[in-house]
């Protein structure tokens, strides 16, 4: 009985930490907070080196959540999702450069100070559009993909979810955290024989 | 009625010379087994070394000093290699890294699933999925927690994704390398050199993503770490060399590999043990066996001459399918009868051996039992007993009258000391110098249920009309039992009441033989197998649970492979 009760709690031991780790193959749950020390900024910062700012997710409005991140050489996206607009409702993309194309410039947000933004909606219900922020070194493209009947709105209360970090904050908390040098934008040239 | 041991042609002189009076050897305090049980060199130094980084990792996590001093280390090490760095270096650093690519390895993944299915090895199949989910789950956890960043003060050359320790494309590499070495190499020369080419594959990989700066040394090396460690260790513990070994010739998975260590832990345990000189093992009976290994033992004598004695051998995989098979039972008819399954492989072939000496006892033509040796505690055990020389299965014999007779009063006299068998089928049948033999008891249930019994009686009577006629079969019969008991026999003789051997001879038979016993036996309802209970509702309830949710894992975690 004993044998046959400890069996037991060891399947269901392992089929809940299986499950558990299911629901974290994505980065889910790490949020990169902005402050220059933010392990997933300072990947970003590596992952766009000429980018001298870093978006960072603030606080968050009510109704929406951070989903993940996928940070990779050359571009680092996030997502935001939203019990009204849907899953991955918000997708920032910092990339080196972007192409705004047609979209129109628009005045920027006093976090985006210095930078030039652009907006482009493609269409209003459902709400599609892409606000490209740019700046010395790269660009932010926020995609908005939002499910049919939600107000346009709601991408005002997204957009105050994100923020940025100036690179020179990330550089400075990689030398004081790790006595090194974070490649890039405002930082000594870095060690390349090749 | 005659029941008496002549006429269940029960050997008058059985096996002769008493067995196993030899001098016996009692194994002291403090030494190893006949086959000790060992994670192997290799295996003990990738554990000690995950449990090192492990370790550190921890240290690195509780103590910042630590980080900084790790971080510097690191650096300092990754310099000498970017020093490396030149246009051809960084070509061909990058061409090398390549091997560690997402498509590379699931070309690597999908061939090894596709050499496994093919050659239908599921259990490795099975191991080797599990080992590869498990890796990519530990490893995306542990870079999220560790959230370590790509090297700093160097410009990174190579693509990369995601946090750097441990390394994902390495582990991933390592692990997948594993799964080649440990489920189509087989064991030996093939084996031996894809360790080495692993080796120099995985030492490669590592060498240009340093020169790359992909990541730092200790990233690269743990994750190469974590690869091979998760690899060995589900290798190693659920589809061992020894039990299920790696081959491409056609054979049933429970047959344990004889040779080389275990063939002299055999020789060495039974010299021990029982005081016998074991000379040539040799496996027999392969295809009638799925739930052990039979052996003939060739005994030397002290006077140079040599005798036969019938082994065979259970390993803790025997015990695991006897569960599965009794859940799969349990769940397809309900308990039908003791469905209980074995707790350890001691009390597997303590069974068979209280079975064997039961029916010995009793005057059953059956094997003498010649007791139990012990290979590896608790892992490995052999049971030895009284080997039929010259005696051929039932269904490549002469059916005389006399065997007709002697089958039948068997399952009179099982019926009348309230054991039934189980297991009637030709490959437990022999027949020697015209008698016949019971071999194989480890089915043999006492105070089985009425419904057993019947079913024994039934597949006795196929067995024997196999070789000769239901006529003859069941005229025979009329002698030690009733019309109405035969009747009773093949109302129960239905789909799982007969043996796989029997039913597919049964199916290659140009005759219907059930149909004509039951032609001549008085007409009897079919008494329904199927038993419901609220165990084995939640029983099935639950595994259809348990299967919902690997596939579901399965399912979410499909870029793994796809």
């Amino acid at each position: 009985m004993r044998r046959a009760a400890r069996r037991t709690a060891a399947t269901l031991g392992c089929a809940a930490v299986l499950l558990s780790l299911t629901g974290c193959t994505t980065s889910a749950g790490v949020v990169p907070d902005c402050v220059g020390s933010d392990r997933l900024v300072i990947l970003m910062a590596q992952s766009v080196p000429s980018a001298t700012l870093i978006p960072c997710v603030g606080s968050m409005p009510v109704g929406w959540s951070f989903t993940g991140s996928s940070v990779q050489n050359n571009v680092a996206k996030l997502w935001l999702s939203s019990t009204v607009a849907g899953s991955n409702a918000v997708e920032a993309q910092l990339t080196p450069s972007c192409d705004p194309g047609t979209a129109p410039e628009v005045v920027p947000a006093p976090d985006e100070a210095g930078a030039r933004v652009f907006e482009a909606p493609d269409s209003l219900n459902p709400f599609r559009a892409t606000r490209y922020v740019v700046f010395d070194g790269g660009c932010v493209s926020y995609i908005y993909r939002f499910a049919g009947g939600v107000p346009a709105t709601l991408s005002l209360q997204a957009d105050g979810a994100f923020s940025f970090v100036p690179r020179s904050a990330v550089t400075a908390a990689v030398r004081t955290d790790f006595d090194q040098t974070l490649c890039g934008a405002g930082a000594p040239p870095c060690e390349d024989p090749g | 009625m005659d029941t008496s041991e002549a006429a269940t042609g029960a050997p008058a002189a059985r096996s002769g010379r008493r067995f196993g009076t030899g001098r016996r050897h009692r194994r002291p305090s403090g030494e190893p087994p006949a086959l000790p049980h060992t994670l192997g060199r290799s295996g003990r130094f990738w554990l000690a070394l995950t449990v090192y980084f492990g370790l550190t990792i921890l240290g690195v996590l509780l103590f910042n000093p630590m980080s900084r001093f790790f971080e510097s280390l690191d650096a300092a090490v990754l310099q000498r290699f970017v020093a490396l760095r030149s246009p051809v270096v960084n070509d061909v650093s990058l061409a090398v890294n390549g091997l560690a690519a997402l498509w590379a390895i699931r070309a690597i993944r999908w061939s090894v699933i596709a050499i496994l299915v093919i050659s239908r090895r599921w259990r490795h199949l099975l191991v080797y999925a599990g080992a590869v989910l498990a890796l990519e789950l530990l490893v995306q956890q542990a870079s999220l927690s560790l959230g370590r960043a790509r090297p700093f003060g160097v410009t990174v050359l190579g693509p990369w994704s995601g946090f750097s320790m441990p390394s994902r494309p390495l582990a991933a590499l390592a692990v997948s390398l594993m799964g080649v070495l440990y489920t189509v190499l087989p064991h030996g020369r093939a084996r031996d050199l894809g360790k080495w080419t692993v080796a120099i594959v995985l030492g490669a990989v590592l060498v240009a993503r340093l020169i790359l700066a992909i990541e730092a040394p200790t990233s690269a090396i743990f994750g190469a770490v974590l690869g091979v460690a998760i690899g060995l260790g589900a290798f190693r513990l659920f589809v061992p060399n020894d039990v299920f070994p790696v081959t491409y010739e056609r054979g049933k998975a429970a047959h344990l590999d004889v040779g080389g260590s275990r063939g002299e832990a055999i020789r060495h345990a039974v010299a021990d043990q029982l005081g016998e000189r074991v000379g040539e093992i040799k496996p027999i009976g392969l295809e009638g066996s799925g739930g052990s290994t039979p052996l003939r033992l060739t005994i030397e004598q002290a006077d140079g001459s040599h005798r036969y004695v019938f082994a065979k051998l259970y390993a803790m995989s025997h015990v695991r399918a006897d569960r599965w098979y009794k859940l799969g039972r349990t769940i397809l008819y309900g308990a039908l009868e003791d469905e209980t399954p074995f707790g350890s492989v001691r009390r597997f072939v303590e069974y068979e051996d209280y079975a064997l000496r039961l029916l010995y006892d009793a005057g059953f033509a059956s094997p003498e039992p010649f007791g139990i040796v012990e290979i590896t505690p608790e892992r490995e055990y052999m049971i030895l007993m009284e080997f039929f020389d010259g005696a051929v299965e039932i269904s490549e014999a002469e059916v005389s009258t006399e065997v007709i007779d002697e089958g039948l009063q068997m399952i009179r006299r099982m019926w009348h000391l309230g054991v039934a068998h189980r297991d009637i089928k030709p490959a437990n049948l022999m027949v020697q110098d015209g008698h016949l033999r019971l071999i194989d008891v480890f089915f043999v249930q006492v105070r089985p249920s009425p419904w057993r019994q019947a079913v024994d009686l039934a597949n006795m009577m196929l067995v024997l009309a196999l070789r000769s006629d239901a006529q003859t079969v069941y005229e025979h019969a009329l002698e030690d039992f009733t019309p109405d008991e035969i009747a009773e026999a093949f109302a129960a003789a239905r789909g799982v009441a007969s043996p796989t051997q029997l039913r597919n001879l049964l199916k290659a038979d140009e005759r219907d033989l059930v149909v004509e016993f039951r032609a001549l036996a008085p007409h009897r309802e079919p008494i329904r197998i199927q038993r419901w209970s609220l165990r084995r509702v939640a029983l099935t309830a639950w595994v259809a649970l348990l299967a919902f949710l690997a596939f579901g894992l399965l399912v979410s975690n499909w870029t793994v492979f796809s």
